[in-house]
This record gives C-alpha cells, structure tokens and sequence, in this order.
C-alpha cells in the first residue's frame, strides 16, 4: 500500500479507534442500561414468575393510577417547591451577604468553607445526624424546645415527616446555590456598579436592576441542578423515615427502589423510572423555556 | 427441662439417644438405613479431603463473623474453608435482587448464600437451589442434627414441599422484655394493686400488657420513662409486630384458597389493641424503627419491649450498667378459653443454601461447610458469641447458659472480632434469656416465606402504619391489605401461590396453628 494509502486509512479509521473505549463504556454503563430499562417497561418480569412477558401500556397505567406513586409525585412536589425554593433562596441571600458585607477575605474565605462543610458529608450520615437530632424523644432539638418552654415537636410524625426530611436537605445543600452565586457576583463586571453609584442608584435598585438580572443564568443552572437531584432524592428517606410513617414521606424515587431493589419487579419499577425521567425532563425544558423568555425580554439573551 | 438444670454435655446425650432412635425408625427412607453403616463419620477428620478449597459466599450486612472464624476449624476437619477475601455482602432490604441473578446465572459466582428464609419459596419456585436430602443422607448423625433444630425454624425455614434446602444459621424470635426494678418497685406494686385489683407482673395477655404499659407510663412519665415500645415504622417488619397479637387470636394470612383471613372481628380487635398500647409508647411512636428501639431501650427509659431475642444482648455489650436489670418472657397472647394462647414472630433468621447451577464438587464441598456451620458442634458456642449476629435455633443452645458468660472457644481476638468475653455477666441472666427465647420458639409463628413475601409484607406494614398514624381506621387498614393481597395473588398466578402457601399449612397443621 502506498504512503498516501496509508494516510487515507489512517484519517479514515484512526478517528473511530480513539473515541471506540469511550463509546463501549458510554454504551455499556448509560445506552445500555437506559434501552433495556425501556424494554422492561413494556414487561412483566419477575424472575419468580417467569421470563420477561410483553403486556403493553398495562406497566404505566399501573403506575399512573397508583395511589402510592400519585402520593409520592405530591411529595415530590411539596419538596421541590418549599426544599429547593428555600435552598436557593438561603443560597442567594448568603452568597450576596458574604460578598457585599465581609469585607476581610479571611473571614470571607472561613465562612464559605464553613457553609460548604455539610454539602460535603455523605447524605445517609447527613440524615443519620438529623434523624439522632430529631428525634422526638431524646433528640437535641425537642430538647432545646423543651428547655424553652414550647411543646415537642413530633419531627417524624405524619405531618412532619417530609418537612423533616426538607430541613435536613437545606442544611446540606443549601451551600450549593451559595457556591454558585457568590462566584458568580465575584464575576459581575465592577465598571457597571461604580456607574450605578455615580448615578446615585440605592442598594436595593443595585441589586434588584443589575445584581439578580445579572445572576440570572446562574440562578436558573443551581435551579436546574437542585431539581435533578431532587428526582434522585432516596438515601436520607431511606435512612429518616423510610417513607413512613403510612408513605407520608415517600418520594417517587424511594418508591421505585422499593419496587424495583426489594420487589425486583422490573417492568414497574422501570415504567416508574421511566415516568419519573420524562416527569423531570419535562419540567426542566418548561423551566428553560420560561428563563429564555424571561432573559430575552430583558434583552440579555 | 430448665427446672431440671440440664447441663449441655447431659443435653447432648439425651439429644443423640433421641436422634439414634428417630434414625432407627422412620425420619430416614428404607434406602437411606439400609445404608446407615455406609455414611460418613463427621467430622471427616481428613485436612485433605475437599483438597483445600475456598468458598466464595454472600452475606447481609448485619450479620457477622461466624463462618469466618469457624472456618478454621472446618479447614482442619476436611480440607474446605472461607476468608475475608470470599465474602461478599448485601443490604437486609435488597438481598433478594442481589441474591437473584446469580441463582439464575448458569455459573453462580458464591458457592453459597446466606439470606432470610422469607425468601426461601421464591428461590426453590426458582429451582435455583439444591435440595439438601441427598446429601444429609450421605453422612452419619444427620438424623440428630434436624431433631436438634427447633420445630418452628425446621418446618418453615429448612424445609420447601418436604424437603430440606437450608440449614439454619441464626434464629430470630420476638420476645417480651422487661425491667425487673419496675415490676419490683414496691410503691409501684402497691399502686398497681390498689388500681388493677392485682398483681403487678409481667403481662400474660395483651390486655394485662395495655394495662401495664398504661399504669408505668402514667405513673413514670415525669421522669421521661414509658411503658412500652416496638417497631412501628418499617416497610420490611413493621408489620410482624402487630401480628404477634393478631396470630395469637388464632387468624393466619390466607385460607387453603388464598382468599385473605385478615378481615375480621378478632383482627380489628388486636389492631385497635395494638394502637391503644401504642400511646404508652415514648414520643415518636408512629415512628419508631429498629435502631430507635434500641436506643430508648439502652437508655433505660423504656419498661417493656416486644423486640427479637437479641435486644438484651445488645444490651449487656453497649450498656453493661442496665444489663442484669433486663429480663424476658413469653410475648403476651390472648385469652382463648380457660387458656392464654401465645404466638411469638420469627421474623427474618438466616439459612445457608447451595445454588443449584454449581459443579458438583463445589456443592458437595458447599454443603460440607454450611452443614458444619449449622451443626450444634459449633453453633453452640458461636450463637452465645458476641461477634456471631446469631441467636439460638437449636435445643441443644438453649440448654447452654454457661456459654453466654465464657470466652468463645472457637476464636481467640483479631481485628475483626476484638475482644472475647462472653455476652452476659450473670448466669441468671443468660439463663432467663435462653428460658424465654425457647419458651417463645415453642410458639414461634412464621413470617410470610412464599414468592411475593416482601410485597405482603410491605403492604401490611404500610397499610398499618397508616392505621396507627390516623390516616385510616383499623377495618380500612386490613381491607386494604386484603384488597392488596389479592392481586399480589394474582400476579403472581393462584395456583402457583396456592401450591406455595400449602407449605404454611403443612407446617402450621403440624404444629397446631391451622384449625
């Protein structure tokens, strides 16, 4: 073969060669498992029952009309719009604090260590520590309550029980909005507050017109990230409450774990998943779309 | 048999008479006598007779080292072993979808597994494991050893259709626990009587226990002490501490058709029963788990407990200044008659099964191992030992107080196991909790072990939990159940359920729970 050959083959085949580990372990740890979790959907497998059986639509609807789940995409709910609402309303007002009012970097650089400390801490030991904290019996809390006077708090009762596991979540991940948006103030341009100051604008229009305009692509992406996760959310229900008490706090999640890791029934547990998945994908595009109008009609986007 | 002071060696004796008759008899088919002089002696007593080989096994978490350090011992017997490096582990909850796929694989990757025997139905519906009959006929005393092992374990735990698939390895029992200087108070006695019109003592009945729990928490809850405490709030066993009370009123799962027998007037009366008790629990009570349980119990706040056997025991190791103020009994039951009828929950144990798809070589070998494992030669000593994670299952355990205040002999320490100095401080201590623990073995009540287990299970408890937590009323709860039950029967095929629940029957007829 000639040495032109040898070039055409090279540039021809050479290319596919180097991405071809990265496709086989793409394909075997996310295509794969993601095809065959669709297959299932669309079957009855139980390997006590036998093999896979094809029954249709008959897995979604199952799930669709189950209390359970319908419960759990309420909770689901109930803790995006007060857990990650409140993270990342925390998240904000601390990343502007500890930019505009700690003016030693020292202390600066103490505090935002200190705030990124429980995002740190594996989740099931953030809820072993809050689930020892809460007890109703003998945890810290009710004890401070206790010593203040008030009446103690049922933490994992039926109409505590989701809120439990919120405040454990926003003390752990409250810090991730934080990091996010104290970088991104360090970021914003200092030419355009100095103009503000020079016309004279209060704090307040500072940071109502320039700030959290300016922030707002960074809000939406701690956004973003924080309802992703909040899909995921499994291991502190799993290790606080167990869904209990009756499924009070169950999460569709926790509830696909229990069907599919316990259960092993795959094709519910997959057009759970499968349910979930879309349920998110489709919230987060509505998101997107929203932040896109909302940025183009302030001509930012 | 306690009041006797039977010693273990004495035991023993009397155990292999025993065993030697039933073989002579009937528990072996006419081949297996004809053969009897055939079969080998145990222990082989040949380092070399598996040629060394090393056993890959699965374990859950919460169980420990017991075939880790006997397995030295069975290394110098016959030649087979495990290690640290043969060991893999699974969550209590997810043992049956970690344990699954490998029964099914066409070259298991463990030799052999531990799991819950609630899981026993599915895997032999599977015919994934390997009937162990042909293998307990080939050596000599195996007669002995299944008399030795306790009929509600045995009959439920060990055996599928007549015939043995596991043998066992821990034998989990709910028991009723109680503190002494509560019952002995003499204020509170005094108070008692003038307001029950009797005795203070342990309860026999639930509603002597309602009463108890009501009368030590009205009278001690200023000083943060309450009368009683279970689990409540666990999707996997919530439910089997309600059960206690309602399998005492005589009402099992499903009739022979699998049509639920849970929706009835004895059923509502115990479940009423059990959220009226339940308000004399400490605060958090709609929720407690099993490690909240624990934790109340340890610190000393809490006078009685429905738990498994091993509460004291943990006990005595974390809290040594509490552990002689603990003692047991039989799990409360109701008044039937002129009789007070008992049930006490076996919920979760632990068997050793071989997968079917092994070389026969490695089975064999598999078998040896688990089989010594069991086997009252060593069980004896390691269910009395602190890092084994198991409980009495044999007669012969529950004969052998003496062991619970001595070193193991079977180990010396290590990193994984380091200290070696016996469970309890007290022989009266240890022999109460061997007392109760068979008192209630007697009685002792299976969970479900048939295909779709954990789906029972899940649903009751979650239905209950809703009961106790307000969101429905107890006849709601069991018809929900019910409702539930019934389709899981139906998915899962009536006949193939009603073949498996025959098993319960069988067994429950044998020891008298059908009627």
């Amino acid at each position: 073969m000639s040495r032109k050959g040898e070039d055409i083959l090279v540039k021809r085949y050479v290319p596919f060669l180097l991405v071809l580990p990265a496709f086989i372990v793409l394909f075997s740890v996310t295509i794969f498992p993601t095809v065959w979790s669709l297959y299932m959907s669309f079957h009855q497998y139980n390997p006590i029952i036998g093999k896979p059986t094809p029954v249709g639509w008959q897995n979604f609807n199952y799930v669709i009309h189950w209390d359970r789940f319908q419960n759990s995409v309420v909770h689901l709910f109930y803790y995006l719009f007060f857990g990650v609402g409140i993270e990342m309303i925390l998240g904000i007002t601390i990343a502007l604090l500890l930019y505009e009012l700690i003016k030693s970097d020292k202390l600066r650089l103490l505090l935002l260590v200190l705030f990124i400390i429980p995002m740190m801490i594996p989740p099931s030991i953030v809820g072993t520590v809050w689930r020892f904290l809460l007890d109703p019996f003998s945890g810290v809390v009710n004890t401070i309550l206790h010593f203040l006077h008030l009446p103690a708090v049922d933490w994992f009762g039926r109409k505590m029980a989701l809120t439990s596991l919120i405040i454990a979540d926003i003390w752990e991940w409250t810090s991730l909005p934080l990091m996010i948006i104290y970088s991104g103030r360090v970021s914003l341009p200092q030419s355009v507050y100095e103009a503000a100051w020079v016309d004279g604008a209060s704090q307040w229009t500072i940071l109502r017109r320039i700030t959290l305009p300016m922030l707002k692509e960074l809000i939406a992406i701690a956004l973003i990230i924080r309802f992703m996760d909040a899909y995921k959310f499994i291991d502190k229900v799993t290790v606080m409450t167990q869904g209990g008490p009756g499924g009070a706090s169950e999460l569709p999640s926790y509830l696909a774990y229990l069907v599919g890791a316990q259960q092993f029934n795959m094709g519910v547990a997959s057009a759970m998943t499968w349910i979930i998945g879309l349920g998110s994908i489709v919230v987060i595009m509505l998101f997107v779309k929203f932040m896109k109008k909302v940025l183009k009609s302030q001509k930012i986007a | 048999m306690f009041n006797k002071k039977l010693t273990r060696r004495e035991f023993l004796k009397y155990s292999g008479a025993a065993g030697a008759a039933l073989a002579a008899s009937s528990a072996l088919g006419p081949v297996a006598r004809v053969f009897a002089k055939d079969r080998i002696k145990v222990p082989i007593g040949d380092p070399k007779h598996f040629g060394g080989m090393k056993l890959n096994y699965v374990q859950d978490t919460n169980w420990m080292h017991a075939p880790l350090f006997v397995s030295p011992h069975i290394e110098k017997e016959a030649g087979v072993s495990v290690g640290k490096d043969t060991v893999e582990y699974f969550k209590i909850g997810e043992g049956f979808s970690k344990i699954v796929p490998q029964l099914m694989s066409r070259k298991p990757k463990w030799d052999w597994i531990q799991y819950s025997p609630m899981f026993l139905g599915s895997f032999v519906s599977m015919g994934a494991l390997e009937p162990l009959d042909p293998y307990l006929e080939k050596y000599a005393g195996t007669e002995e050893y299944l008399d030795q092992v306790m009929p509600a374990y045995r009959e439920f735990y060990m055996k599928w259709d007549g015939k043995v698939y596991g043998v066992m390895l821990d034998g989990d029992i709910h028991l009723l626990h109680y503190r002494p200087s509560f019952f002995n108070d003499p204020e509170l006695k005094k108070k008692f009587e003038k307001r029950f019109k009797r005795e203070l003592k342990p309860p026999e009945t639930w509603y002597e226990y309602r009463d108890a729990a009501q009368f030590f928490t009205e009278e001690l809850k200023d000083k943060g002490i309450y009368g009683v405490e279970w689990v409540v709030n666990n999707p996997l066993f919530g439910w089997g501490f309600y059960y206690d009370m309602i399998a005492s009123k005589g009402v099992n799962y499903f009739d022979e058709n699998m049509n639920p027998t849970i929706v009835n007037d004895d059923a509502v009366e115990a479940l009423e029963l059990f959220k009226e008790i339940n308000q004399f629990a400490p605060p958090g009570h709609e929720t407690m788990g099993i490690d909240e349980t624990i934790t109340y119990w340890q610190s000393g706040r809490v006078v009685m407990a429905v738990w498994w056997i091993d509460l004291t025991e943990f006990t005595a190791q974390a809290k040594p200044e509490i552990a002689d103020d603990q003692a047991s009994a039989l799990v409360p039951g109701w008044k039937i008659g002129d009789k007070v009828v008992h049930r006490a929950m076996t919920l979760y144990n632990r068997i050793a099964s071989i997968p079917k798809n092994l070389p026969p070589e490695r089975k064999e070998a598999a078998f040896y191992f688990i089989y010594r494992l069991s086997h009252q030669d060593y069980s004896t000593y390691y269910v009395a030992d602190e890092y084994s994670g198991s409980d009495p299952f044999m007669k012969l355990h529950y004969v052998s107080p003496e062991q619970y205040l001595l070193p193991d002999p079977l180990r010396g320490t290590s990193d994984l196991w380091p200290t070696n100095n016996g469970i309890f401080h007290k022989l009266s201590t240890a022999e109460n909790h061997l007392k109760a623990g068979y008192e209630n073995v007697k009685v002792g009540y299976p969970q479900f072990n048939w295909s779709g287990a954990v789906e029972y299970a899940q649903s009751m408890s979650i239905n209950f939990s809703k009961f106790i937590s307000g969101q429905l009323k107890a006849k709601e709860a069991l018809e929900k159940t019910a409702e539930e039950w019934v389709k899981i029967v139906q998915k899962y095929g009536l006949e193939n359920q009603k073949k498996q629940y025959a098993n319960f029957v069988a067994g429950a007829k044998k020891l008298g729970y059908w009627k």
